[in-house]
Protein backbone atom coordinates (compact mmCIF):
# COMPACT_ATOMS: atom_id res chain seq x y z
CA UNK A 1 0.00 0.00 0.00
CA UNK A 2 3.08 2.15 0.31
CA UNK A 3 3.23 1.29 -3.28
CA UNK A 4 0.36 2.84 -3.91
CA UNK A 5 1.05 6.37 -2.25
CA UNK A 6 4.06 6.69 -4.27
CA UNK A 7 2.31 6.17 -7.42
CA UNK A 8 -0.24 8.94 -6.84
CA UNK A 9 3.05 11.44 -6.06
CA UNK A 10 4.62 9.92 -8.96
CA UNK A 11 1.59 10.70 -10.65
CA UNK A 12 1.08 14.08 -9.44
CA UNK A 13 4.82 15.04 -9.51
CA UNK A 14 3.83 19.35 -9.72
CA UNK A 15 1.25 18.67 -6.97
CA UNK A 16 3.02 17.13 -4.20
CA UNK A 17 6.59 19.01 -5.65
CA UNK A 18 4.46 22.45 -4.92
CA UNK A 19 3.44 21.15 -1.47
CA UNK A 20 7.07 19.82 -0.22
CA UNK A 21 8.28 23.34 -1.92
CA UNK A 22 5.78 25.63 0.48
CA UNK A 23 6.83 23.54 3.45
CA UNK A 24 10.23 24.16 2.57
CA UNK A 25 9.94 27.80 2.05
CA UNK A 26 7.83 27.97 5.44
CA UNK A 27 10.63 25.59 7.09
CA UNK A 28 13.49 27.87 5.87
CA UNK A 29 11.59 31.36 7.17
CA UNK A 30 11.33 29.88 10.15
CA UNK A 31 15.01 28.46 10.66
CA UNK A 32 16.03 31.90 9.14
CA UNK A 33 14.08 33.55 11.82
CA UNK A 34 15.54 31.88 14.63
CA UNK A 35 18.48 31.71 13.36
CA UNK A 36 18.63 35.97 13.74
CA UNK A 37 17.13 35.68 17.03
CA UNK A 38 19.39 33.28 18.75
CA UNK A 39 22.30 35.03 16.92
CA UNK A 40 21.09 38.35 18.22
CA UNK A 41 20.62 36.88 21.82
CA UNK A 42 23.94 35.46 21.51
CA UNK A 43 25.52 38.58 20.38
CA UNK A 44 24.07 40.53 24.03
CA UNK A 45 25.30 37.66 25.81
CA UNK A 46 27.25 34.55 24.70
CA UNK A 47 30.08 36.41 26.50
CA UNK A 48 28.46 35.48 29.67
CA UNK A 49 27.17 32.62 28.78
CA UNK A 50 30.36 31.19 27.74
CA UNK A 51 31.86 32.04 31.76
CA UNK A 52 31.57 28.51 33.16
CA UNK A 53 30.14 30.07 36.61
CA UNK A 54 27.29 29.32 38.76
CA UNK A 55 26.70 32.89 39.78
CA UNK A 56 28.13 36.36 39.32
CA UNK A 57 27.99 38.85 42.61
CA UNK A 58 27.15 42.29 41.68
CA UNK A 59 27.50 45.42 43.85
CA UNK A 60 24.21 46.42 45.31
CA UNK A 61 21.94 48.90 43.09
CA UNK A 62 24.20 48.19 40.38
CA UNK A 63 20.47 46.19 38.38
CA UNK A 64 23.32 43.44 37.90
CA UNK A 65 24.84 45.48 35.08
CA UNK A 66 28.49 44.85 35.15
CA UNK A 67 29.17 48.34 33.61
CA UNK A 68 27.59 50.27 36.62
CA UNK A 69 28.67 47.46 39.35
CA UNK A 70 32.03 48.06 41.50
CA UNK A 71 33.16 46.03 44.64
CA UNK A 72 36.45 46.64 46.72
CA UNK A 73 39.08 43.71 45.69
CA UNK A 74 38.71 42.67 49.37
CA UNK A 75 35.47 41.42 48.93
CA UNK A 76 36.82 38.15 47.07
CA UNK A 77 38.21 36.69 50.70
CA UNK A 78 35.04 37.40 52.35
CA UNK A 79 32.77 35.83 49.45
CA UNK A 80 35.89 33.14 49.38
CA UNK A 81 34.57 32.01 53.21
CA UNK A 82 31.00 31.96 52.28
CA UNK A 83 29.34 27.92 53.20
CA UNK A 84 28.77 26.54 49.62
CA UNK A 85 31.04 28.80 47.67
CA UNK A 86 34.11 26.70 45.92
CA UNK A 87 35.58 29.28 43.74
CA UNK A 88 35.77 33.04 43.64
CA UNK A 89 37.29 34.73 40.38
CA UNK A 90 37.20 38.56 40.35
CA UNK A 91 35.58 40.60 36.95
CA UNK A 92 36.41 43.94 35.36
CA UNK A 93 34.55 45.40 33.20
CA UNK A 94 34.79 47.53 30.44
CA UNK A 95 33.16 48.54 27.03
CA UNK A 96 36.15 49.98 24.89
CA UNK A 97 37.51 50.74 21.40
CA UNK A 98 40.74 48.74 20.58
CA UNK A 99 42.69 51.04 18.11
CA UNK A 100 46.12 50.57 16.22
CA UNK A 101 46.67 52.97 13.23
CA UNK A 102 43.42 52.92 11.56
CA UNK A 103 42.41 49.62 12.89
CA UNK A 104 39.82 49.10 15.39
CA UNK A 105 37.29 47.12 16.54
CA UNK A 106 34.75 47.82 19.69
CA UNK A 107 35.32 45.35 22.47
CA UNK A 108 33.76 44.00 25.81
CA UNK A 109 36.76 43.96 27.70
CA UNK A 110 36.58 41.10 30.37
CA UNK A 111 39.14 41.40 32.70
CA UNK A 112 40.40 38.47 34.66
CA UNK A 113 43.12 37.05 37.31
CA UNK A 114 45.62 35.24 35.13
CA UNK A 115 45.05 32.29 37.00
CA UNK A 116 41.59 31.60 36.65
CA UNK A 117 40.24 28.41 35.80
CA UNK A 118 38.87 29.68 32.99
CA UNK A 119 40.40 32.59 32.26
CA UNK A 120 43.22 32.99 28.83
CA UNK A 121 46.69 32.42 30.95
CA UNK A 122 48.16 34.43 28.45
CA UNK A 123 49.28 37.37 28.98
CA UNK A 124 47.85 40.36 26.83
CA UNK A 125 44.63 40.72 25.12
CA UNK A 126 42.90 37.87 24.02
CA UNK A 127 39.97 38.58 21.12
CA UNK A 128 36.92 37.09 19.94
CA UNK A 129 37.32 35.14 17.08
CA UNK A 130 35.00 37.85 15.07
CA UNK A 131 37.50 40.64 15.57
CA UNK A 132 39.72 38.65 13.23
CA UNK A 133 40.66 39.59 9.80
CA UNK A 134 39.92 43.45 11.18
CA UNK A 135 43.71 44.28 10.73
CA UNK A 136 44.39 43.40 14.46
CA UNK A 137 47.36 40.69 14.70
CA UNK A 138 48.86 38.72 17.48
CA UNK A 139 51.46 40.99 18.90
CA UNK A 140 50.27 44.08 18.05
CA UNK A 141 49.66 46.84 20.12
CA UNK A 142 46.87 48.36 20.53
CA UNK A 143 45.59 51.33 22.00
CA UNK A 144 42.15 50.87 24.55
CA UNK A 145 40.14 53.85 24.76
CA UNK A 146 39.33 55.55 26.62
CA UNK A 147 42.26 55.29 29.39
CA UNK A 148 44.62 55.39 26.80
CA UNK A 149 46.40 52.20 27.84
CA UNK A 150 48.59 49.98 26.19
CA UNK A 151 47.82 46.44 25.42
CA UNK A 152 49.15 44.14 23.54
CA UNK A 153 47.12 41.19 21.43
CA UNK A 154 48.44 38.24 22.56
CA UNK A 155 45.76 36.11 20.27
CA UNK A 156 42.25 35.15 19.48
CA UNK A 157 39.78 32.22 20.97
CA UNK A 158 36.05 31.51 20.85
CA UNK A 159 35.03 33.71 23.74
CA UNK A 160 31.35 35.09 22.54
CA UNK A 161 30.08 39.14 22.81
CA UNK A 162 28.52 40.89 24.95
CA UNK A 163 26.21 43.74 24.10
CA UNK A 164 27.31 43.40 20.60
CA UNK A 165 30.72 43.91 21.33
CA UNK A 166 33.30 41.42 21.13
CA UNK A 167 34.40 39.82 23.97
CA UNK A 168 38.29 40.62 24.76
CA UNK A 169 39.67 38.70 27.85
CA UNK A 170 42.70 41.00 29.56
CA UNK A 171 44.75 40.43 32.73
CA UNK A 172 42.68 41.99 35.71
CA UNK A 173 46.16 43.85 36.21
CA UNK A 174 46.02 46.02 32.94
CA UNK A 175 41.94 46.73 33.54
CA UNK A 176 42.55 48.01 36.47
CA UNK A 177 45.95 50.39 35.23
CA UNK A 178 42.99 51.35 32.22
CA UNK A 179 40.63 52.20 34.98
CA UNK A 180 43.00 53.93 36.98
CA UNK A 181 41.16 52.36 40.09
CA UNK A 182 41.81 49.24 42.86
CA UNK A 183 38.55 47.52 42.88
CA UNK A 184 36.80 44.96 40.06
CA UNK A 185 33.47 45.44 38.55
CA UNK A 186 32.01 42.01 39.94
CA UNK A 187 32.84 38.35 40.96
CA UNK A 188 32.21 35.44 39.65
CA UNK A 189 31.35 32.79 41.67
CA UNK A 190 31.40 28.82 41.33
CA UNK A 191 28.83 27.27 43.92
CA UNK A 192 27.97 23.88 45.22
CA UNK A 193 24.57 25.24 45.34
CA UNK A 194 22.14 28.50 44.65
CA UNK A 195 21.75 28.88 48.38
CA UNK A 196 25.38 29.88 48.28
CA UNK A 197 24.35 32.82 46.55
CA UNK A 198 21.84 33.76 49.52
CA UNK A 199 23.96 33.34 52.03
CA UNK A 200 27.35 35.82 50.53
CA UNK A 201 24.77 38.41 50.25
CA UNK A 202 24.11 38.06 53.92
CA UNK A 203 27.43 37.82 55.06
CA UNK A 204 28.97 40.34 52.47
CA UNK A 205 27.55 43.91 52.99
CA UNK A 206 26.97 45.81 49.44
CA UNK A 207 26.63 42.65 47.39
CA UNK A 208 23.88 41.63 45.18
CA UNK A 209 24.38 37.93 43.82
CA UNK A 210 22.70 36.53 41.25
CA UNK A 211 22.44 33.24 39.28
CA UNK A 212 24.62 33.53 35.61
CA UNK A 213 21.00 32.52 33.99
CA UNK A 214 19.59 35.68 36.19
CA UNK A 215 22.69 38.02 35.38
CA UNK A 216 22.32 37.17 31.35
CA UNK A 217 18.66 38.17 31.51
CA UNK A 218 19.77 41.72 33.23
CA UNK A 219 22.06 42.47 30.32
CA UNK A 220 20.77 45.88 28.90
CA UNK A 221 18.69 45.22 25.91
CA UNK A 222 18.68 41.77 25.80
CA UNK A 223 15.20 40.94 27.34
CA UNK A 224 13.90 43.99 25.10
CA UNK A 225 15.19 42.59 21.95
CA UNK A 226 14.37 39.07 22.85
CA UNK A 227 10.76 39.51 23.75
CA UNK A 228 9.92 41.82 20.92
CA UNK A 229 11.65 39.07 18.55
CA UNK A 230 10.04 36.29 20.44
CA UNK A 231 6.68 37.69 19.57
CA UNK A 232 7.36 37.72 16.28
CA UNK A 233 8.74 33.87 16.39
CA UNK A 234 5.90 33.06 18.00
CA UNK A 235 3.58 34.16 15.30
CA UNK A 236 5.84 32.87 12.61
CA UNK A 237 5.37 29.65 14.12
CA UNK A 238 1.77 29.91 14.86
CA UNK A 239 1.13 31.21 10.92
CA UNK A 240 3.57 28.15 9.35
CA UNK A 241 1.55 25.48 11.51
CA UNK A 242 -1.82 26.89 10.50
CA UNK A 243 -0.72 27.22 6.93
CA UNK A 244 1.18 24.08 6.35
CA UNK A 245 -1.35 22.53 8.79
CA UNK A 246 -4.42 23.71 6.76
CA UNK A 247 -2.59 22.57 3.68
CA UNK A 248 -2.58 18.79 4.36
CA UNK A 249 -5.73 19.31 5.38
CA UNK A 250 -7.14 20.37 2.16
CA UNK A 251 -5.06 17.67 0.12
CA UNK A 252 -5.86 15.00 1.96
CA UNK A 253 -9.18 16.13 1.69
CA UNK A 254 -9.17 16.19 -1.88
CA UNK A 255 -8.70 12.15 -1.88
CA UNK A 256 -12.16 11.67 -1.03
CA UNK A 257 -13.13 10.18 -4.62
CA UNK A 258 -9.93 8.13 -4.78
CA UNK A 259 -10.34 6.76 -1.23
CA UNK A 260 -14.12 5.91 -1.82
CA UNK A 261 -12.84 3.83 -4.69
CA UNK A 262 -10.20 1.94 -2.77
CA UNK A 263 -12.74 1.34 0.18
CA UNK A 264 -15.36 0.18 -2.15
CA UNK A 265 -12.69 -2.31 -3.35
CA UNK A 266 -12.52 -3.52 0.08
CA UNK A 267 -9.11 -2.11 1.20
CA UNK A 268 -8.63 -1.69 5.09
CA UNK A 269 -8.54 1.71 7.15
CA UNK A 270 -5.44 0.42 8.54
CA UNK A 271 -3.92 0.29 5.20
CA UNK A 272 -5.13 3.12 3.38
CA UNK A 273 -4.07 5.43 6.61
CA UNK A 274 -0.89 4.18 6.91
CA UNK A 275 -0.24 4.76 3.31
CA UNK A 276 -1.80 8.23 3.51
CA UNK A 277 -0.09 8.89 6.72
CA UNK A 278 3.37 7.63 5.10
CA UNK A 279 2.97 10.03 2.16
CA UNK A 280 1.88 13.19 4.25
CA UNK A 281 5.16 12.40 5.99
CA UNK A 282 7.16 11.21 3.38
CA UNK A 283 6.56 15.08 1.11
CA UNK A 284 6.57 17.15 4.42
CA UNK A 285 9.74 15.52 5.48
CA UNK A 286 11.19 16.30 1.89
CA UNK A 287 10.25 20.32 2.17
CA UNK A 288 11.65 19.99 5.72
CA UNK A 289 14.87 18.58 5.09
CA UNK A 290 15.58 21.00 1.86
CA UNK A 291 14.66 24.49 4.65
CA UNK A 292 16.64 23.15 6.86
CA UNK A 293 19.80 22.25 4.23
CA UNK A 294 18.39 25.88 3.17
CA UNK A 295 19.10 27.14 6.41
CA UNK A 296 22.36 25.43 7.52
CA UNK A 297 23.81 26.95 4.59
CA UNK A 298 22.30 30.22 5.44
CA UNK A 299 24.11 29.92 8.68
CA UNK A 300 27.40 28.72 6.91
CA UNK A 301 27.42 32.28 5.03
CA UNK A 302 26.13 34.40 8.05
CA UNK A 303 28.68 35.81 10.43
CA UNK A 304 28.30 33.80 14.04
CA UNK A 305 27.81 37.10 15.36
CA UNK A 306 24.42 37.14 13.39
CA UNK A 307 23.14 34.16 12.97
CA UNK A 308 23.12 31.00 15.04
CA UNK A 309 21.11 28.06 14.11
CA UNK A 310 21.40 25.47 17.04
CA UNK A 311 20.48 21.55 15.77
CA UNK A 312 18.35 21.50 19.02
CA UNK A 313 16.28 24.52 17.32
CA UNK A 314 16.28 22.72 13.77
CA UNK A 315 14.83 19.96 14.86
CA UNK A 316 12.62 20.74 17.30
CA UNK A 317 11.00 23.27 14.57
CA UNK A 318 11.16 20.41 11.89
CA UNK A 319 9.20 18.77 14.55
CA UNK A 320 6.44 20.92 14.92
CA UNK A 321 5.91 21.31 10.86
CA UNK A 322 5.71 17.65 10.62
CA UNK A 323 3.20 17.09 13.76
CA UNK A 324 1.00 20.17 12.11
CA UNK A 325 1.21 18.01 8.68
CA UNK A 326 -0.40 14.99 10.24
CA UNK A 327 -2.92 16.79 12.53
CA UNK A 328 -4.12 18.71 9.20
CA UNK A 329 -4.09 15.32 7.42
CA UNK A 330 -5.65 13.11 10.48
CA UNK A 331 -8.45 15.99 10.49
CA UNK A 332 -9.46 15.38 6.79
CA UNK A 333 -8.65 11.30 7.41
CA UNK A 334 -10.83 11.33 10.25
CA UNK A 335 -13.69 13.07 8.28
CA UNK A 336 -13.38 10.74 5.06
CA UNK A 337 -13.82 7.76 7.16
CA UNK A 338 -17.17 8.52 8.76
CA UNK A 339 -18.71 9.51 5.39
CA UNK A 340 -19.95 6.26 3.58
CA UNK A 341 -18.26 5.72 0.22
CA UNK A 342 -21.46 6.12 -1.92
CA UNK A 343 -21.60 9.60 -0.81
CA UNK A 344 -18.14 10.19 -1.15
CA UNK A 345 -18.29 9.30 -4.68
CA UNK A 346 -21.94 11.17 -4.81
CA UNK A 347 -19.94 14.54 -4.24
CA UNK A 348 -16.77 13.92 -6.81
CA UNK A 349 -18.83 12.02 -9.77
CA UNK B 1 -21.92 -18.20 -1.97
CA UNK B 2 -25.34 -15.58 -2.15
CA UNK B 3 -26.28 -12.50 -0.82
CA UNK B 4 -29.73 -12.01 0.70
CA UNK B 5 -31.18 -8.43 1.78
CA UNK B 6 -34.06 -8.24 4.33
CA UNK B 7 -36.62 -5.24 3.94
CA UNK B 8 -34.21 -2.83 3.37
CA UNK B 9 -35.02 1.34 3.67
CA UNK B 10 -32.94 3.89 3.16
CA UNK B 11 -33.81 7.43 3.29
CA UNK B 12 -31.66 10.73 2.71
CA UNK B 13 -31.89 13.17 5.26
CA UNK B 14 -36.23 13.13 6.12
CA UNK B 15 -36.98 11.59 2.23
CA UNK B 16 -37.42 7.52 2.52
CA UNK B 17 -36.25 6.38 -1.22
CA UNK B 18 -36.30 2.33 -0.21
CA UNK B 19 -39.69 1.50 1.24
CA UNK B 20 -38.33 -1.97 2.77
CA UNK B 21 -36.90 -4.29 -0.49
CA UNK B 22 -36.46 -7.68 -0.21
CA UNK B 23 -33.92 -9.08 -2.04
CA UNK B 24 -31.91 -12.53 -2.64
CA UNK B 25 -29.47 -13.33 -4.88
CA UNK B 26 -28.17 -17.33 -5.60
CA UNK B 27 -24.69 -18.15 -6.41
CA UNK B 28 -24.42 -18.57 -9.87
CA UNK B 29 -28.02 -16.22 -11.27
CA UNK B 30 -27.10 -13.32 -12.91
CA UNK B 31 -30.08 -11.12 -11.90
CA UNK B 32 -30.96 -7.60 -13.44
CA UNK B 33 -32.51 -5.06 -11.68
CA UNK B 34 -34.69 -2.93 -13.83
CA UNK B 35 -36.04 0.82 -13.47
CA UNK B 36 -36.13 4.11 -14.00
CA UNK B 37 -33.97 6.42 -13.07
CA UNK B 38 -34.57 7.94 -9.39
CA UNK B 39 -36.24 4.66 -8.71
CA UNK B 40 -33.74 3.56 -5.85
CA UNK B 41 -31.26 1.01 -7.96
CA UNK B 42 -27.71 3.08 -7.04
CA UNK B 43 -28.83 3.18 -3.32
CA UNK B 44 -29.54 -0.67 -2.91
CA UNK B 45 -26.59 -1.81 -4.79
CA UNK B 46 -24.62 0.18 -3.06
CA UNK B 47 -26.69 -0.89 0.60
CA UNK B 48 -25.63 -4.68 -1.01
CA UNK B 49 -22.22 -4.08 -1.50
CA UNK B 50 -21.26 -2.25 2.00
CA UNK B 51 -20.65 1.03 0.63
CA UNK B 52 -23.87 2.70 2.45
CA UNK B 53 -25.46 1.95 5.89
CA UNK B 54 -28.96 1.56 5.41
CA UNK B 55 -31.67 3.31 7.40
CA UNK B 56 -33.37 0.21 8.20
CA UNK B 57 -33.15 -3.67 7.33
CA UNK B 58 -30.05 -6.53 7.21
CA UNK B 59 -28.02 -7.67 4.49
CA UNK B 60 -26.32 -10.77 4.40
CA UNK B 61 -23.15 -11.79 2.68
CA UNK B 62 -23.56 -16.04 2.67
CA UNK B 63 -25.27 -15.64 6.35
CA UNK B 64 -23.04 -13.37 8.00
CA UNK B 65 -24.14 -10.04 8.50
CA UNK B 66 -22.54 -7.11 5.71
CA UNK B 67 -23.69 -4.48 8.93
CA UNK B 68 -23.33 -4.36 12.35
CA UNK B 69 -24.09 -1.91 14.61
CA UNK B 70 -24.33 0.61 11.51
CA UNK B 71 -20.79 -0.43 10.59
CA UNK B 72 -19.89 -2.38 7.61
CA UNK B 73 -18.45 -5.27 8.47
CA UNK B 74 -14.72 -5.58 6.21
CA UNK B 75 -14.74 -9.51 5.85
CA UNK B 76 -18.18 -9.76 4.68
CA UNK B 77 -17.71 -7.02 2.29
CA UNK B 78 -14.15 -8.39 1.22
CA UNK B 79 -16.67 -10.66 -0.38
CA UNK B 80 -18.16 -8.30 -3.16
CA UNK B 81 -17.37 -6.40 -5.84
CA UNK B 82 -18.42 -3.25 -7.15
CA UNK B 83 -19.18 -1.34 -10.22
CA UNK B 84 -19.96 2.10 -9.07
CA UNK B 85 -22.10 4.27 -11.19
CA UNK B 86 -19.80 6.95 -11.24
CA UNK B 87 -15.99 5.65 -11.78
CA UNK B 88 -14.92 2.95 -10.10
CA UNK B 89 -10.83 3.60 -11.42
CA UNK B 90 -8.70 5.61 -9.27
CA UNK B 91 -7.25 8.26 -11.31
CA UNK B 92 -3.56 7.65 -10.43
CA UNK B 93 -3.25 4.08 -11.86
CA UNK B 94 -3.12 3.26 -15.35
CA UNK B 95 -6.28 0.95 -16.16
CA UNK B 96 -3.97 -2.42 -15.95
CA UNK B 97 -3.15 -1.09 -12.62
CA UNK B 98 -6.72 -0.52 -11.77
CA UNK B 99 -7.36 -4.18 -11.49
CA UNK B 100 -3.84 -5.45 -10.04
CA UNK B 101 -4.25 -2.85 -6.97
CA UNK B 102 -7.24 -4.90 -6.05
CA UNK B 103 -4.64 -7.65 -4.93
CA UNK B 104 -2.96 -5.19 -2.95
CA UNK B 105 -6.01 -4.08 -1.01
CA UNK B 106 -7.11 -7.39 -0.46
CA UNK B 107 -3.89 -8.64 0.92
CA UNK B 108 -2.43 -10.29 -2.02
CA UNK B 109 0.78 -10.67 -4.29
CA UNK B 110 -0.01 -10.47 -7.96
CA UNK B 111 1.51 -13.91 -9.44
CA UNK B 112 2.36 -14.12 -13.21
CA UNK B 113 -1.10 -15.71 -13.51
CA UNK B 114 -2.87 -13.03 -11.97
CA UNK B 115 -1.08 -10.86 -14.83
CA UNK B 116 -2.36 -12.98 -17.59
CA UNK B 117 -5.82 -13.19 -16.05
CA UNK B 118 -5.42 -9.10 -16.21
CA UNK B 119 -4.64 -8.99 -19.72
CA UNK B 120 -7.39 -11.65 -20.78
CA UNK B 121 -10.17 -9.56 -18.75
CA UNK B 122 -9.12 -6.30 -20.70
CA UNK B 123 -9.17 -8.01 -23.66
CA UNK B 124 -12.36 -9.25 -23.43
CA UNK B 125 -13.71 -5.73 -22.67
CA UNK B 126 -11.49 -4.48 -25.93
CA UNK B 127 -9.31 -2.51 -23.82
CA UNK B 128 -5.76 -4.44 -24.44
CA UNK B 129 -3.96 -1.47 -26.31
CA UNK B 130 -5.47 0.92 -23.32
CA UNK B 131 -3.95 -0.94 -20.58
CA UNK B 132 -1.15 1.80 -19.81
CA UNK B 133 -3.20 4.26 -20.34
CA UNK B 134 -4.59 6.53 -17.17
CA UNK B 135 -8.32 6.75 -16.46
CA UNK B 136 -8.65 10.40 -17.72
CA UNK B 137 -7.62 9.12 -21.07
CA UNK B 138 -10.66 6.80 -21.86
CA UNK B 139 -13.99 7.84 -23.29
CA UNK B 140 -16.69 7.24 -20.75
CA UNK B 141 -17.25 3.67 -22.21
CA UNK B 142 -14.19 2.78 -22.16
CA UNK B 143 -13.78 3.60 -18.21
CA UNK B 144 -17.01 1.81 -17.83
CA UNK B 145 -15.83 -1.27 -19.44
CA UNK B 146 -12.48 -0.97 -17.29
CA UNK B 147 -14.25 -1.10 -14.29
CA UNK B 148 -16.18 -4.17 -15.04
CA UNK B 149 -12.99 -5.84 -15.95
CA UNK B 150 -11.31 -4.73 -12.39
CA UNK B 151 -14.92 -5.81 -11.02
CA UNK B 152 -14.34 -8.88 -12.78
CA UNK B 153 -10.40 -9.55 -12.07
CA UNK B 154 -11.54 -9.95 -8.26
CA UNK B 155 -12.89 -13.14 -9.01
CA UNK B 156 -15.97 -11.99 -5.80
CA UNK B 157 -18.51 -14.40 -5.26
CA UNK B 158 -20.88 -11.60 -4.91
CA UNK B 159 -20.63 -8.78 -7.70
CA UNK B 160 -22.81 -6.03 -8.05
CA UNK B 161 -22.73 -3.46 -11.24
CA UNK B 162 -24.99 -0.50 -11.25
CA UNK B 163 -25.65 0.27 -15.05
CA UNK B 164 -22.43 -1.01 -16.14
CA UNK B 165 -23.87 -0.65 -19.87
CA UNK B 166 -25.07 2.94 -19.64
CA UNK B 167 -22.59 4.63 -21.97
CA UNK B 168 -21.81 1.51 -24.10
CA UNK B 169 -23.57 0.64 -27.59
CA UNK B 170 -25.49 -2.12 -28.38
CA UNK B 171 -22.75 -4.87 -29.40
CA UNK B 172 -20.29 -3.68 -26.81
CA UNK B 173 -23.46 -3.52 -23.74
CA UNK B 174 -24.11 -6.84 -24.70
CA UNK B 175 -20.61 -8.33 -24.75
CA UNK B 176 -20.30 -6.99 -21.19
CA UNK B 177 -23.59 -8.40 -19.94
CA UNK B 178 -22.20 -11.50 -21.57
CA UNK B 179 -18.89 -11.23 -19.80
CA UNK B 180 -21.17 -10.99 -16.43
CA UNK B 181 -23.36 -14.05 -17.12
CA UNK B 182 -20.02 -16.11 -17.84
CA UNK B 183 -18.71 -14.89 -14.31
CA UNK B 184 -22.10 -15.75 -12.40
CA UNK B 185 -22.16 -19.03 -14.65
CA UNK B 186 -18.55 -20.35 -14.88
CA UNK B 187 -17.68 -18.87 -11.31
CA UNK B 188 -21.26 -19.56 -9.46
CA UNK B 189 -21.11 -16.25 -8.28
CA UNK B 190 -24.06 -13.91 -7.45
CA UNK B 191 -24.15 -10.91 -9.85
CA UNK B 192 -26.64 -8.30 -9.84
CA UNK B 193 -26.89 -5.88 -12.65
CA UNK B 194 -29.02 -2.77 -12.51
CA UNK B 195 -29.38 -0.98 -16.00
CA UNK B 196 -32.56 1.10 -17.59
CA UNK B 197 -31.64 -0.53 -20.43
CA UNK B 198 -33.90 -3.71 -21.98
CA UNK B 199 -31.32 -4.62 -25.11
CA UNK B 200 -29.35 -7.28 -23.04
CA UNK B 201 -32.40 -9.16 -20.70
CA UNK B 202 -32.54 -11.78 -22.51
CA UNK B 203 -29.12 -12.40 -20.90
CA UNK B 204 -30.40 -12.78 -17.26
CA UNK B 205 -31.81 -15.57 -15.49
CA UNK B 206 -33.77 -13.46 -13.77
CA UNK B 207 -35.13 -9.97 -14.20
CA UNK B 208 -36.29 -7.58 -11.27
CA UNK B 209 -38.50 -4.36 -11.88
CA UNK B 210 -38.14 -1.22 -8.90
CA UNK B 211 -40.58 2.11 -9.06
CA UNK B 212 -40.33 4.27 -6.44
CA UNK B 213 -38.08 2.39 -3.89
CA UNK B 214 -40.33 -0.67 -4.30
CA UNK B 215 -39.61 -4.14 -5.91
CA UNK B 216 -42.49 -4.96 -8.40
N1 LIG C 1 -26.94 11.66 -1.71
C1 LIG C 1 -28.27 11.83 -1.87
N2 LIG C 1 -28.92 12.75 -1.13
C2 LIG C 1 -30.25 12.92 -1.26
N3 LIG C 1 -31.02 12.23 -2.10
C3 LIG C 1 -30.43 11.29 -2.87
C4 LIG C 1 -29.03 11.04 -2.79
N4 LIG C 1 -28.71 10.06 -3.66
C5 LIG C 1 -29.87 9.71 -4.25
N5 LIG C 1 -30.90 10.44 -3.78
C6 LIG C 1 -32.31 10.31 -4.18
O1 LIG C 1 -32.72 8.99 -3.91
C7 LIG C 1 -33.53 8.50 -4.94
C8 LIG C 1 -32.95 7.23 -5.53
O2 LIG C 1 -31.71 7.53 -6.13
P1 LIG C 1 -30.77 6.44 -6.79
O3 LIG C 1 -30.63 5.32 -5.83
O4 LIG C 1 -29.57 7.08 -7.27
O5 LIG C 1 -31.68 5.98 -8.01
P2 LIG C 1 -31.25 5.36 -9.41
O6 LIG C 1 -29.89 4.79 -9.27
O7 LIG C 1 -32.30 4.33 -9.67
O8 LIG C 1 -31.32 6.45 -10.41
C9 LIG C 1 -33.65 9.62 -5.97
O9 LIG C 1 -34.87 10.29 -5.74
C10 LIG C 1 -32.48 10.50 -5.67
O10 LIG C 1 -32.80 11.83 -5.97
MG1 LIG D 1 -28.22 5.14 -10.31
Amino acid sequence: MRFLAWREVRHSPVRFGLIAGLVALTAFLVFVLTGLTVGLGAADVSGLEKLPVDGIVYAKGAASDLSRSGLPAGDRALIAKVDGVEDVQPIGFTMADLTEGQNSVSAALLAMDPTAPFGPKRDGVVLDNQARGKGLNPGDTVRAQPGNVALKIAGFADLGSIQHAAVAYLPLADWQRLRNAEGVSAFAVTTRSDAALAAIEQAVPDTEPVTKAAAINAVPGYQAETGTIGMIRAFLYAGAALLIGVVFWILTLQKEGPLAVLRATGASRRLLIGAYVAQVLATALAGVLVGAVAGVAMGVVMPPTVFVLPPGEVAAAGALLLAVALVGAAASIRRLFTVDPLLSLGRTA
Amino acid sequence: MTATLNDIRHGYGDVEVLHGVDLDLPAGELVALLGPSGSGKTTLLAIAGGLLTPTGGTVHINEAPLYVDGKVDRKAAGDTAYVLQASSLIGFLTVRDNLLVRDITAGRRTTDADRERAADLLDAVDLRSKADRYPSQLSGGERQRAAVAAALYTQAPVILADEPTAALDRHRGRAVMELLARHAHERNAAVLVCTHDERALDLADRVLRIEDGRLG
